[in-house]
C-alpha cells in the first residue's frame, strides 16, 4: 500500500468526523475504523495503537460531558457535550486506525526534503503513545521481579521516571539511526518503492470522496451535520450520506497483499 | 515505620480532600435550587420577551422565578405558550423562534440574516447587546427584544417595534411595589408548566398575552383579553423601523385580531407553511437515515470482529 493512500483515507476521514456532531454519521465512523483495523492492522506493538486511542476516545468524551456539570446541568447541556465528545473520540479513533494500519516512518519517507525535520518530530510523536505504552508494561514488569508493587500513587515515580528514560532514549537512538541511514540526505533508496496498486487508488480514492462530501456539505450548511439539542429531538440523517460514510470501509474489502 | 506512617497520613488527608470536595459539590447548588422554589412559589414576576420575525410581531409577558439568563427566558415562553424556538452551540445562540431562522444547529448560516438580540428600557427604545443572551441576567420588569434581520451590530440590524413594558404585561401585574402581583397575573403567570394554550388562554383575561398573528396560539390569541392588550400597544408601535417585507399598513399589523383573521393574504401564510414543511421532513417518514446508520454500525462491527477473529485463528 502507498503511504500517501492511508493518509488521504485517515484524512478524509477525519474531515467526516470534524464537519459533523450528528450520531447518524459518526457512529457508523466508528464501525468504518473497526473493520479497516480489523483487516489490515500491521503485526507488532503498532496494532496496539487502535485500543489505545479508543480508549482515549472514550476518556475525551467522558471528560467533555463531566465539563457540563460545572455550569446548568440539563438534558439538552448533556447531549450536546456528549456529541461534541463523541466528535472527538471519533476524530481520536481514526487516527488509532491510522497508526494500527500504517507505518508513520514510511510517511516519513515522502516528506520533501527540506521539510525532514519537522516531518520527523511528527512521527516521532505520531509513534510515542504505542512506545510509551510498552515501555510502562516492560517497567512495570521489571519492578515487580525486583519485589516493587506498583499500586499506590506513591510508587508513580517508579514507574514515571524509567517510563520517560526509554522513551527519550528510544527517541534518540530512532533519530540518530534515521540520520546514520542517509534520511534527509537527499539520497532516496530505490529499494522496495511504494507503488500505486489498485488497492491504493481505491483507499485514497474513497478518502478523497467522503472528506470532499462532507465539507461541501459543511460548508454549504447543511443543517442535519449539527443537530439542535435545545429543544431535545431526534436527529435525522440522510441515508446516502451514511453510505457515503460506509464507503470509507472498502479499504478492509481489499487483499492485505494487494496494498 | 516511618515511611508507613507517612502513606497513612497521606490517604487520611487525601479523603479529607475528597470528603470535602464532595460536601462542596453536593451543598453549593442546594441553596440555589431551594431559592427559587421559594421565589416561584410566592412571588412570580414577569418580563417581556418581544420577537419581530421581520413579518410579525409577537410579544409575551413571561413569568419568570427571580432572575433568568436571556436565553432561559426564551424557554419559559416556550413553556408558557407555546413559542417555538430551536438554540444551537449548546443553547449559547438563537437559531429559530417562532418558525422563522435557520434550521440546524448552526445558528449563523445565513450570517447577515440572523436574531439579534436587543435589551429593553422600561420606558421604551431598544439598546444592541453585544453579549450573548445566555449571560444577561433578567429581571422582574425587564424587557427583551429579539429581531430577525440583516445587520452586524445595532447599527444596520433592524430593531424590533418600541414596546414598553406596559404595553405587554398588564400595569398591575408587574411593578414591583404591589408585591401581590395581582390576583389576575398569578392566574396567568403561575401555569408555569400547564400546557402551552392552557398557559396563553389562563393569561389572555389578565393581558398577559398579546401574541397577534401566530398560528399555534391562536386560540389565547382569539379571547377577548387579548385584543385588550393589543389596543393597548397599538399606539407605541412603529413600524417604519421595519423592513419593507412587512408591508401591512401600520393599522393593519397592530390590529388586535390576528393577522390571519384581518387580512387573509397576509405573510404569515409562507411562514408557516416553512414551519410545516420541516416537521413532515423528520416526524412524519420512517427515520430511514438512523435505521441505514444503525445497520451499518452493526454489520462493519460484526464483519471487523470476524476478520479479527479470522487473523486470530488463521
Amino acid at each position: 500500500m502507498h503511504p500517501l493512500a492511508w493518509i488521504a483515507w485517515a484524512t478524509g476521514a477525519g474531515l467526516v468526523a470534524f464537519s459533523t456532531t450528528n450520531p447518524w454519521y459518526l457512529l457508523p465512523l466508528v464501525g468504518v475504523a473497526w473493520f479497516v483495523h480489523a483487516a489490515h492492522r500491521r503485526d507488532g506493538p503498532w496494532a496496539r495503537s487502535f485500543r489505545i486511542f479508543l480508549v482515549f476516545g472514550l476518556l475525551a468524551m467522558a471528560i467533555r460531558t463531566a465539563l457540563v456539570f460545572f455550569g446548568t446541568v440539563d438534558a439538552s447541556n448533556v447531549t450536546y457535550a456528549a456529541l461534541e465528545g463523541l466528535r472527538l473520540g471519533v476524530l481520536l479513533v481514526v487516527f488509532g486506525t491510522f497508526n494500527s494500519v500504517t507505518d508513520p516512518f514510511g510517511v516519513l519517507r515522502l516528506a520533501p526534503r527540506r521539510f525532514h525535520e519537522p516531518a520527523l518530530a511528527a512521527a516521532l510523536a505520531l509513534s510515542i503513545a504505542p512506545r510509551t505504552i510498552s515501555a510502562a508494561a516492560t517497567v512495570r514488569e521489571a519492578q515487580e521481579l525486583r519485589g516493587f508493587r506498583l499500586r499506590r500513587w506513591r510508587s508513580l515515580p517508579a514507574l514515571a521516571i524509567p517510563v520517560l528514560e526509554t522513551g527519550m532514549e528510544e527517541a534518540m537512538t530512532l533519530a540518530e539511526s534515521m540520520d546514520a541511514r542517509g534520511h534527509g540526505s537527499g539520497t532516496r533508496s530505490r529499494y522496495r518503492p511504494h507503488r500505486w496498486t489498485p488497492g491504493s487508488v481505491a483507499t485514497a480514492g474513497v478518502g478523497i470522496t467522503a472528506g470532499s462530501v462532507f465539507l461541501a456539505e459543511a460548508i454549504a450548511h447543511r443543517p442535519d451535520l449539527l443537530p439542535i439539542t435545545d429543544p431535545l429531538t431526534w436527529p435525522q440523517a440522510a441515508p446516502w450520506l451514511v453510505g457515503v460514510v460506509v464507503l470509507l470501509a472498502l479499504p478492509g474489502l481489499v487483499a492485505r497483499s494487494d496494498l | 515505620m516511618r515511611a508507613h506512617s507517612g502513606i497513612t497520613v497521606g490517604t487520611r488527608r487525601w479523603s479529607r480532600i475528597l470528603a470535602a470536595a464532595v460536601f462542596l459539590a453536593i451543598a453549593a447548588p442546594a441553596p440555589a435550587l431551594l431559592s427559587t422554589t421559594v421565589a416561584c412559589a410566592s412571588t412570580p414576576r414577569h418580563a417581556a420577551l418581544v420577537i419581530d420575525t421581520g413579518t410579525r410581531e409577537l410579544a409575551y409577558c413571561v413569568a419568570i422565578p427571580g432572575t433568568v439568563d436571556g436565553i432561559e427566558l426564551i424557554r419559559l415562553a416556550n413553556r408558557q405558550y407555546g413559542l417555538q424556538y430551536s438554540l444551537g452551540f449548546g443553547g449559547e445562540a438563537v437559531c429559530q423562534l417562532a418558525g422563522v431562522g435557520v434550521t440546524g444547529g448552526d445558528c449563523f448560516a445565513d450570517f447577515p440574516r440572523f436574531w439579534g438580540y436587543w435589551r429593553g428600557a422600561p420606558a421604551g427604545g431598544w439598546s444592541w447587546s453585544s453579549v450573548g443572551a445566555g449571560s444577561i441576567s433578567v429581571g422582574p420588569g425587564d424587557v427583551q427584544g429579539w429581531s430577525w434581520g440583516t445587520g452586524q451590530d445595532g447599527a444596520s440590524h433592524p430593531a424590533p417595534p418600541v414596546t414598553p413594558l406596559t404595553s405587554v404585561c398588564d400595569p398591575p401585574a408587574t411593578p414591583p411595589p404591589d408585591d401581590d402581583g395581582g390576583p389576575g397575573a398569578g392566574a396567568g403567570g403561575d401555569g408555569n408548566d400547564r400546557g402551552n394554550n392552557g398557559g396563553g388562554g389562563g393569561g389572555a383575561p389578565s393581558g398577559s398575552a398579546s401574541d397577534q398573528s401566530s398560528g399555534d396560539t391562536q386560540a389565547g390569541a382569539q379571547s377577548s383579553g387579548a385584543s385588550d392588550a393589543g389596543g393597548q400597544r397599538s399606539d407605541q408601535e412603529n413600524g417604519s423601523e421595519r423592513e419593507a417585507s412587512g408591508s401591512h399598513p401600520d393599522t393593519s399589523d397592530m390590529n388586535p385580531v390576528p393577522d390571519e383573521v384581518a387580512s387573509p393574504g397576509s405573510n404569515a401564510a409562507p411562514v408557516r407553511a416553512a414551519a410545516l414543511a420541516n416537521n413532515e421532513a423528520g416526524a412524519d417518514l420512517l427515520p430511514v437515515g438512523p435505521i441505514v446508520s444503525l445497520l451499518a454500525l452493526g454489520m462493519l462491527l460484526a464483519g471487523g470482529a470476524f476478520l479479527a477473529w479470522k487473523r486470530r485463528s488463521g
